[in-house]
C-alpha cells in the first residue's frame, strides 16, 4: 500500500481557448522525489501553479493527504503544507534575507510590531535542522544564485511545507551547485519531506528521482520509475519522436585565426572591472565556447566584442583590422553576426512583426532598400526564407513577434543572423529556456554553419551546451580567462566546473 | 550672514516644514508601494479648500483638519480608481487632476463663498500656538522650536509615526515588499492591489493634513492655487529620500530652509523672482547629487559587491 500524500484527479486548465492542462491525474508518494518532465509549454508549470494555489483549475480535484482541497490563494496551499520554489526567484532584492523570509508570515509583539528575534530563532532552527547556511542580514541582491535558491527553500520550510515543489531548480546552477542542491534534497527526503521536481534535464531526473511523470501538450504521457527507463526513452516520450542528443560532427580542418582579442579590459555600468586583460583567438571554422558562472564577465566581454560597450583597454582584431572602437553596425558590415542573450530585450522588437524583425540589423546593409524606401517584397521573401529554413511556427509574417513562443522567437533570431553572409558569429545562450526539439535544431545549425568555414564564439551558461558544441572551451572566472581546454570526449564536466569556480587555473591561459 | 542663520529664519523654517513634511510622508508611502503619484499637488489644494470650509462651518480648526483628511482620501480614491482599476497612465491622470483641482477649487470658491481669488473670514479659525513650558528657559532652542501652531508639532509626530509604521510593523514590510517585487508578494499571499490602496489612503490622509496647514496656520484664508507646488516638492523630497521618512524629512527641511530664506531675503535688495526660484533650483541640485543611478557620485543607492557563486 503506497502512502499517497498528493493526488490530482482529472485536472483541466484553460486559458481562454488554450488548453494548458488536459485531464491530468498524478499521484505523489510521501517522502519521495517525484520528477515532472516535459518540453517547454507542456504544462508542467501550470500544473504546479495549481497545486501551489496560484492558479485555480478549470476542472478536476486536488487531494492532499486524502482530503479534497480547494485553494483560493497560495496561503491556502501553504496551510496544507505545500510550498513552491519558483524558477524565477520570488525574492526582494532590496530587503535583507530575514525580511524576505518573514514576508507574509510575520511574527509580532503585541500584534503590532515585527518580532525579528523570534523569526530569527525559528529560521536558524530550520537552517540547522536541514543543514542550510544562509546569511540572514545580507541584502538578497548580494547573494550568489545558489544561495538565493537556498533562501527560497528555507522560505518554503519556514512556512511549514511538507511538499516542496521546485521549478527548474538546476537551470541556474553549476555542476557543483547542482550536487549541493541534490544533497540537500536527499536530506529533506530522508527527513520525511516530499519533493516535486520540475525539469527538462534528463540526466538529473535519472540521478535523483524516485518516480517520473512525463507531460506533453498538457497531457500525461506516462508515469514511470527510473529503473524502468533510460534518458533516450524519456526524451522520446517528451518529444513524441526520436531525439538525437549527439550532434553530428564531422572532422574539419581549422584555418588561420581570424578573430583576435588582445588584453581586453572593460567595466560594467557601475564602474566595476568585469573583464580583466582577456586574450584569445578564434580560428576559421572553429567553435570556441566560453563557459563560466553567470556574472563572471561574459556579458561585458560580449558587449565589448560587438561594440555595444566601450573597452577600457586592449584590442579586438578581425581579419587583420582593429575593430575595437567600431559601432555594432560597422561590426555587421564587417560580416560579424550576433545572437544576443536576451531575445526579448535585445534580440527582437516584440511589437514589430516578423518581417521587420527578420531584416533588423541588416535593413541597410543588404539591400532591403530602394534608395529611400524598404523593399517589402524582398524583405518578405527573406523573412519567408528564414521562417522556412528555421521552422519558425507562425501563421503570418505580419504577426508581431510577441505572438510567438520563446523557442520560435529564438529560431527567428538565430535564422536572421545565420542566413546572412557572415564570417564570424557571436552567439550568447542560444537555447536558454527553449524546449528539447528546438535545442536539437539550433545545435545542429551551429555545427552546420561551422562546417561551412564560419567561426563561432559561443557564450553559454549551460555547461552541457558548451561541451557539446565547442572545439575549444575557454573558462571565465572573475573577469579572467582561467582555462583554455581542448574539447574531447574525455573532458570531464566536473573538471570544467572546477575552473568555473576559480579552483583551478592554467599557468598560461593562452 | 545674519539673515542666513537668524532665529526668525530658522523658526519659519520649522513652521514651513510642517505642510511639506505631511505631504512628503504621503509621498513616501506612494514611493515605497511604487505608485508614481504626480497628482499629489491636487490632493493638497483640494484638502486646503475643504479644511477652510470645515473650519468655517464649525469654527474649529480640528474640524478643518478632519475635512482636509476626508477630502484627501477621496481625492486619492479618484486617482486610485483611474490608475489601479482602469489602468490609466499615472502621469496623465496626475496631470489631469492637478489642472482639474485648480479649476475645481476656483469653482467651489465661487459657488460656496461667492467670491473669486481668495476668501477670508474671521469664522475660519486657525490652529492656536502651543507653548511648551520647559523650552522657555533654553534661549536659542526656545526661539526656534517653541510657540508654533499645534499642527506643526503634529507634523514631526507624523514623521516618526511613518518611520515606525514603515520599518517596524508587518504592514510596513508588506507595503515595501509590494513596491519591490509584486510577483513575490502574490506568491506569499500578500495582495498587491490591497496594499497599493492602503498606500493611497495613507497618502490621502497625510496630504489632507498638509492641505489643512495652509489656510489654518495664521492666515485664516483660502487663496486660489495656494498649494503653490507643495505637492510637487513633496514628491521630489520622497524620491530624494528613496521613500524613507527620515531621509525625506531632511530634504523637506532643506526646501523649507530655502523657502524661509527667500522670505527673509525679500527684505534686502534682491529681485523677489530670483528668491522665489530658489527652492526649485535647490530641488534640481539636490536631485543631481543624490541620483542613485549615477555611478561615481554620492548616492543613497546600492553598492554592488563582487561575489562568486559556490
Amino acid at each position: 500500500m503506497k502512502d499517497i500524500i498528493l493526488e490530482t484527479k482529472g485536472i483541466v486548465k484553460k486559458f481562454g481557448s488554450l488548453v494548458a492542462n488536459n485531464n491530468i491525474s498524478i499521484q505523489v508518494e510521501r517522502a519521495s522525489i517525484h520528477a515532472i518532465i516535459g518540453e517547454n509549454g507542456a504544462g508542467k508549470s501550470t500544473l504546479m501553479n495549481m497545486i501551489a494555489g496560484i492558479f485555480k483549475p478549470t476542472l478536476g480535484e486536488i487531494y492532499v493527504g486524502g482530503e479534497k482541497q480547494v485553494f483560493k490563494s497560495p496561503n491556502d496551499a501553504a496551510d496544507k503544507g505545500i510550498g513552491m520554489v519558483h524558477q524565477e526567484f520570488m525574492l526582494y532584492p532590496d530587503l535583507k534575507v530575514i525580511d524576505n523570509l518573514m514576508m507574509g508570515f510575520e511574527k509580532t509583539h503585541h500584534g503590532v510590531f515585527l518580532d525579528k528575534k523570534k523569526a530569527r530563532i525559528d529560521i536558524l532552527k530550520i537552517c540547522k535542522g536541514y543543514n542550510f547556511n544562509i546569511p540572514l542580514d545580507e541584502y538578497a541582491r548580494d547573494l550568489p544564485v545558489s544561495m538565493k535558491q537556498q533562501v527560497e527553500i528555507v522560505k518554503v520550510l519556514y512556512k511549514g511545507a511538507d511538499i516542496i515543489i521546485l521549478d527548474e531548480p538546476t537551470s541556474v546552477l553549476t555542476p557543483q551547485g547542482i550536487e549541493g542542491l541534490f544533497n540537500a534534497l536527499r536530506l529533506l527526503k530522508s527527513m520525511g519531506k516530499t519533493i516535486i521536481l520540475i525539469t527538462h534535464k534528463l540526466k538529473e531526473v535519472m540521478e535523483i528521482s524516485d518516480a517520473i511523470t512525463v507531460l506533453k501538450n498538457g497531457e500525461v504521457m506516462g508515469s514511470v520509475l527510473p529503473r524502468d527507463v533510460n534518458e533516450q526513452i524519456l526524451a522520446n516520450m517528451m518529444v513524441g519522436r526520436n531525439v538525437l542528443f549527439d550532434t553530428k560532427k564531422s572532422p574539419k580542418t581549422l584555418g588561420e585565426p581570424i578573430f583576435q582579442v588582445e588584453n581586453l579590459s572593460a567595466h560594467d555600468d557601475n564602474y566595476v572591472e568585469k573583464v580583466k586583460n582577456v586574450s584569445f583567438d578564434v580560428k576559421k571554422g572553429e567553435i570556441v565556447g566560453i563557459a563560466g558562472v553567470a556574472g563572471s564577465g561574459q556579458t561585458e566581454l560580449v558587449e565589448c566584442l560587438f561594440g555595444l560597450r566601450k573597452a577600457s583597454g586592449g584590442k579586438v582584431i578581425f581579419n587583420g583590422n582593429d575593430i575595437t572602437k567600431k559601432s555594432p553596425r560597422e561590426h555587421r558590415l564587417a560580416k560579424i553576426g550576433y545572437v544576443p542573450q536576451d531575445r526579448l530585450a535585445t534580440g527582437t522588437s516584440v511589437e514589430a512583426n516578423i518581417t521587420e524583425n527578420a531584416i533588423m540589423g541588416y535593413h541597410i546593409t543588404h539591400g532591403f532598400k530602394h534608395p529611400m524606401l524598404i523593399d517589402y517584397k524582398q524583405a518578405n521573401d527573406f523573412a519567408q526564407q528564414v521562417v522556412n529554413d528555421f521552422r519558425v511556427k507562425t501563421e503570418s509574417l505580419k504577426n508581431p513577434v510577441s505572438s510567438l513562443s520563446g523557442g520560435n522567437i529564438q529560431k527567428l533570431v538565430v535564422g536572421r543572423e545565420f542566413e546572412q553572409d557572415i564570417d564570424f558569429l557571436i552567439i550568447e545562450d542560444p537555447t536558454r529556456g527553449i524546449d528539447v526539439g528546438a535545442i536539437e535544431f539550433i545545435w545542429q545549425k551551429i555545427i552546420d554553419i561551422s562546417q561551412q568555414g564560419i567561426s563561432v564564439l559561443l557564450i553559454s551558461h549551460e555547461l552541457g551546451e558548451v561541451m557539446e558544441l565547442s572545439d575549444r572551451i575557454l573558462v571565465m572566472y572573475n573577469g579572467e580567462i582561467v582555462g583554455n581546454l581542448k574539447n574531447s570526449d574525455t573532458l570531464d564536466e566536473k573538471e570544467v566546473g572546477l575552473y568555473m569556480l576559480g579552483g583551478k587555473k592554467d599557468e598560461i591561459a593562452q | 550672514m545674519n539673515i542666513f542663520f537668524s532665529l526668525s529664519t530658522l523658526a519659519s523654517m520649522v513652521r514651513l516644514t510642517a505642510p511639506l513634511a505631511f505631504a512628503t510622508m504621503g509621498a513616501c508611502y506612494g514611493h515605497k508601494a511604487k505608485i508614481f503619484n504626480i497628482g499629489m499637488e491636487s490632493y493638497v489644494l483640494i484638502s486646503a479648500f475643504f479644511s477652510t470650509l470645515g473650519s468655517y462651518m464649525f469654527k474649529n480648526p480640528w474640524m478643518g483638519l478632519l475635512f482636509g483628511i476626508i477630502s484627501g482620501i477621496l481625492t486619492s480614491a479618484v486617482f486610485g480608481t483611474f490608475v489601479l482599476h482602469f489602468k490609466g497612465d499615472p502621469f496623465v491622470v496626475g496631470i489631469a487632476m492637478n489642472l482639474g483641482a485648480s479649476s475645481l477649487t476656483s469653482l467651489l470658491l465661487l459657488m460656496i463663498f461667492k467670491t473669486r481669488g481668495s476668501f477670508s473670514s474671521p469664522d475660519i479659525v486657525g490652529f492656536s500656538r502651543v507653548n511648551i513650558p520647559f523650552l522657555n528657559n533654553i534661549p536659542i532652542v526656545n526661539e526656534i522650536f517653541n510657540n508654533h501652531y499645534s499642527i506643526v508639532y503634529l507634523a514631526f509626530v507624523a514623521v516618526i509615526f511613518s518611520q515606525i509604521l514603515m520599518y517596524k510593523t508587518p504592514f510596513g514590510l508588506r507595503l515595501r515588499g509590494v513596491g519591490i517585487n509584486e510577483k513575490a508578494s502574490e506568491s506569499v499571499g500578500v495582495s498587491v492591489i490591497k496594499y497599493k490602496w492602503y498606500s493611497l489612503i495613507l497618502t490621502g490622509i497625510f496630504t489632507g493634513m498638509a492641505g489643512a496647514c495652509l489656510p489654518l496656520c495664521g492666515l485664516s484664508m483660502f487663496t486660489e492655487n495656494m498649494s503653490a507646488g507643495k505637492g510637487f516638492l513633496a514628491v521630489s523630497a520622497a524620491r530624494i529620500g528613496v521613500g524613507d521618512p527620515l531621509k525625506a524629512l531632511i530634504a523637506c527641511i532643506i526646501f523649507s530652509y530655502v523657502d524661509a530664506l527667500s522670505v527673509s531675503l525679500n527684505s534686502i535688495n534682491i529681485p523677489s523672482q530670483i528668491v522665489l526660484m530658489a527652492p526649485y533650483v535647490v530641488t534640481v541640485v539636490v536631485m543631481c547629487f543624490t541620483s542613485s543611478d549615477h555611478p561615481k557620485k554620492f548616492s543613497f543607492g546600492r553598492k554592488k559587491k563582487e561575489r562568486v557563486s559556490a
